[in-house]
């Protein structure tokens, strides 16, 4: 009973620690190169992705940051050697529509002030470090809007129909 | 203040110890699926990733890593093959996508992506394997195209072809329509 | 007796193809959509003799006598026997077949990613995710997962059973690895209770099968919503269209045969009133002739006056 009071006490320490060991990012510069789907065959459901280089003057380590889409927060993975970060999700295509898509990142401490704002229900004055906008243009059948048998079909028709009418005019 | 603050602490340490199971763990599922309908050689791959956790306590230092799409017949489109979060919530879940090009035709074995986190402070890490797709099929872009394709040029070409022998027949007749035309328009 | 021959050809050749539809390869009744039931695995070779029987009844009955026509209605009611003495057998057989457990080693753990709440709806597809966890020391082999739903008071009876995935995966001590699998109830199942069992089997270093039930609860699925299907919704506006253009046809129809007797007259006239061609200098005999005595009118006329004409020439 009590080596679990100890543990339970020493794992809150040590989160708390974490989030307190975790410097800020100050001056962020972002390099981002941004994805998300074209065609509806080659995917099942539209995917988003940015990637970002995030360069900070102070080099913190360990620095998580964190992406806030449409108000709400989700923790961004980086690669393993620590250069890029990666934000991506997953929308079924009907959903997906056409339009900006503006992504705020704050490191830790503006998180758990946005957290902290959320909670109480104020707006948060917190500033992102960085904010990319993904132009999609929602996912569709490649080629042009209508498809080209159809053009074809209709052109054939329309020759057909005129011909016709033509003839019976000559032959009345 | 401060007394206040380590009784909290110690009354939530004691209720969330106590409370819970001996062995309060993160237990993560990993789901990796291929998105596409058509895997095409030279096109997008879809490759998405999800991870769940399903215990009782956050997963800290998870770590995805994908080493089964090699770099011979993958090319990468887009996203980082292997990544880390800081920690996973008990009963939140996480994503990742990546977009690989496939650089030949033929089967290829998906197999699983390997992801290792710490399933609570004392333990050792814990590897976990994802959901592996299987065989899939990535077929030449030769035969993608000659079913997906918008086929413009070809269609182009056809109705190049076909005002031939529209229009001249429509030519003649129209010459000889306004010849004899006029000659009613007379009469009348 | 040419008569009954005929007669018997005609009925043959209708029943021939119906009892072929309906038999279908010795299965009575079965949906198409569901899996052959894993205990009746004896069945299928029994149904496939059975088939092969009723087509050679069915080729003899075409060229020999009424009597054969008997037999026929009795084929798909031999298989109906030997299915139900099948199982039979295998029911008496199920006790000697050791029921498997899972195996104490191994921990399972399921999550249905696309119902979180377990609020299914019949007829929408239902996605989970099957973590495994060894625990033991020594490797296992995963080989297959499938899902079957059951009657709620006997787990024993199949309602529906999904086809198993195979997956045949090592797992190493110590190791966790995630399986998926997904599955659609039938739509017709909705509102009712079923026991969902989601069941994963593997094999042990030692080859001994392990069998782990990881889901094996009872549900009540949901109705599902007849949301705005877009597929009837078109059906209506086609059919609405043909009507319309039905219509529009008979009326065009009618409108064309109201047209065409005015139009006859004008044809015919056509001929009697050259405004341009003078013809009054022709005598009066001549003119009312061409009215009267056309060849096209009186045949006969013209027939008799030129007979005794004939000898001339």
């Amino acid at each position: 009973m009590s080596w679990h009071f100890i543990v339970g006490v020493l794992s809150l320490f040590l989160s708390f620690s974490v989030l307190i060991s975790a410097e800020p990012c100050i001056d962020a510069q972002a390099t981002s190169k941004v994805y998300s789907t074209a065609n509806v065959l080659l995917a099942t459901e539209s995917v988003f992705l940015v990637e970002s280089a995030v360069k900070c003057s102070n080099n913190p380590k360990n620095l998580f940051l964190y992406a806030e889409i449409d108000g709400n927060l989700y923790p961004v993975p980086k690669s393993a050697d620590n250069s890029v970060h990666q934000f991506s999700w997953v929308k079924p295509h009907k959903k997906a529509k056409s339009g900006a898509y503006v992504i705020n990142y704050y490191d830790e401490e503006g998180y758990a002030a946005l957290r902290k704002a959320q909670r109480s229900e104020e707006k948060s004055e917190q500033k992102p470090l960085f904010t990319v906008t993904l132009n999609h243009k929602a996912a569709g059948r490649e080629g042009l809007w209508v498809q080209t048998e159809f053009i074809a079909v209709t052109a054939a028709l329309l020759v057909w129909w005129f011909a016709t009418v033509t003839k019976n005019k000559m032959q009345e | 203040m401060w007394k206040f603050t380590s009784l909290l602490v110690a009354f939530i340490s004691l209720y969330g110890c106590c409370t819970a199971d001996t062995s309060e763990s993160a237990h993560l599922l990993v789901s990796k699926r291929v998105l596409n309908e058509y895997v095409v050689e030279g096109r997008d791959l879809t490759v998405s990733y999800a991870i769940y956790n399903v215990g009782s306590s956050p997963a800290t230092s998870v770590s995805l890593v994908e080493e089964t799409f090699n770099s011979d017949d993958f090319e990468i489109v887009s996203g980082q093959l292997s990544v880390r979060w800081q920690s996973i919530a008990p009963g939140a879940n996480v994503s990742h996508n990546i977009i690989l090009k496939p650089l030949r035709s033929g089967v290829f074995n998906i197999t699983a992506a390997m992801v290792t986190y710490q399933p609570s402070e004392d333990a050792e890490q814990q590897v976990v394997y994802s959901t592996a797709f299987g065989e899939t099929y990535v077929m030449d872009s030769k035969t993608f195209n000659r079913k997906h394709a918008p086929h413009v040029l070809d269609w182009g070409i056809f109705g190049l072809m076909t005002i031939p022998t529209i229009f001249l027949p429509y030519a003649i007749w129209y010459s000889t329509h306004s010849k004899y035309d006029g000659s009613k328009a007379k009469k009348l | 007796m040419f008569s009954i021959l005929k007669r018997l050809l005609f009925l043959l050749l209708l029943v021939f193809p119906a009892v072929i539809f309906i038999t279908n390869e010795g299965l009575l009744g079965v949906a198409a959509e569901e899996d052959e039931i894993i205990d009746d695995d004896g069945v299928e070779d029994l149904d496939a003799e059975g088939d092969a029987d009723i087509s050679d009844e069915d080729e003899d009955g075409k060229v020999e006598s009424e009597d054969e026509l008997g037999e026929e209605p009795d084929g798909p009611q031999s298989t109906d026997a030997d299915t139900a003495g099948e199982q039979d057998v295998t029911e008496e057989e199920e006790p000697e077949i050791p029921t498997l457990t899972a195996s104490p080693d191994a921990e399972t753990t399921i999550l249905f990613t696309s119902h979180p709440e377990q609020e299914i709806a019949a007829g929408s597809i239902v996605d989970c995710l099957v973590g495994f966890t060894n625990n033991g020391k020594a490797d296992f082999v995963i080989e297959a997962l499938d899902a079957s739903l059951r009657y709620p008071q006997d787990y024993s009876y199949f309602i529906q059973n999904f086809t198993a995935r195979s997956l045949n995966r090592l797992v190493k001590p110590g190791e966790q690895a995630t399986f998926d699998y997904a599955f659609k109830p039938h739509e017709n199942l909705g509102g009712r209770p079923f026991g969902i069992v989601v069941a994963l089997y593997y094999k042990d270093a030692e080859g001994k099968d392990w069998l782990d039930s990881v889901f094996n609860e009872t549900v009540t699925f949901k109705e599902q919503d007849e949301g705005f299907d877009g597929e009837t919704f078109f059906l209506y506006v086609f059919v609405a269209a043909m009507a319309i253009l039905i219509i529009m046809g008979a009326q065009y129809i009618l409108s064309s045969i109201g047209k065409k007797k005015p139009g006859k007259p004008y044809v015919e006239m056509g001929t009697q009133q050259k405004s341009d061609v003078d013809i009054d200098w022709l005598p009066k005999e001549t003119t009312t002739e061409f009215g009267k005595n056309s060849p096209r009118r009186s045949p006969r006329n013209r027939r008799q006056k030129r007979n005794p004409g004939a000898g001339e020439d």
